[in-house]
């Protein structure tokens, strides 16, 4: 299984295997307070054999973040199945839309770098990180 | 296909693996916080 690529969005629904993606391109946080947890919503693209989404086999996957010096602050991973389903074609590679999302702590402003592996193919994505907001801009009250 | 949603927790430190419906809920909710603003790198743009 080979990740084809790594979309950061907004909101990502996904319906027979399509996906809708909402505010694709997403790489900078502005945060009025730091530490404070950022919410990274991913969309990926996998490319897999029809036999490697049988709901038996069990993938691996792993994603890493790295903080703006460089250093790995933290890894987390597991195992997860497909949910089964019909290709096209048997010996055609198929495309899954996986929708990720990916949960850390961030402390101080710098571009961090989330890396997301599965079965051992990998791509890795800045995210920047601003304490502040843009000129201008205020943050509603949740409420 | 059912296709599952991965949750990368580095706070709690572990991965979670949910179904469709919760998912977009939980991603909905994520999407409407207001406690950061997320763009990209040139939001007037």
């Amino acid at each position: 299984m080979n990740v084809d690529w790594v979309i950061p969005c907004r909101y990502l629904e996904v319906h027979e295997n399509l996906g809708t993606i909402i505010g694709a391109g997403i790489d900078t946080y502005w945060l009025p307070e730091l530490p404070q947890t950022i919410s990274v919503v991913l969309a990926i693209r996998l490319l897999a054999t029809p036999d490697e989404l049988d709901e038996s086999v069990e993938h691996r996957a792993i994603n890493r973040v790295r903080d703006p010096h460089g250093e790995q602050i933290s890894e987390v991973g597991g195992e997860f199945s497909m949910g089964g389903g019909e290709s096209a074609r048997p010996d055609w590679l198929t495309g899954i839309i996986l929708p990720s999302l990916v949960q850390i702590e961030v402390t101080e402003e710098g571009t961090y770098t989330i890396e997301y592996e599965l079965d051992g193919s990998s791509k890795s994505l800045p995210i920047h990180v601003v304490h502040g907001l843009p000129p201008g801009v205020e943050l509603p009250d949740e409420g | 296909m059912q296709t599952p949603t991965l949750i990368f927790d580095h706070v709690g430190k572990r991965l979670s693996v949910i179904s469709a419906a919760p998912a977009r809920k939980k991603l909905a909710e994520l999407a409407r916080s207001k406690k950061h603003l997320a763009t990209s790198g040139r939001p007037s743009k």
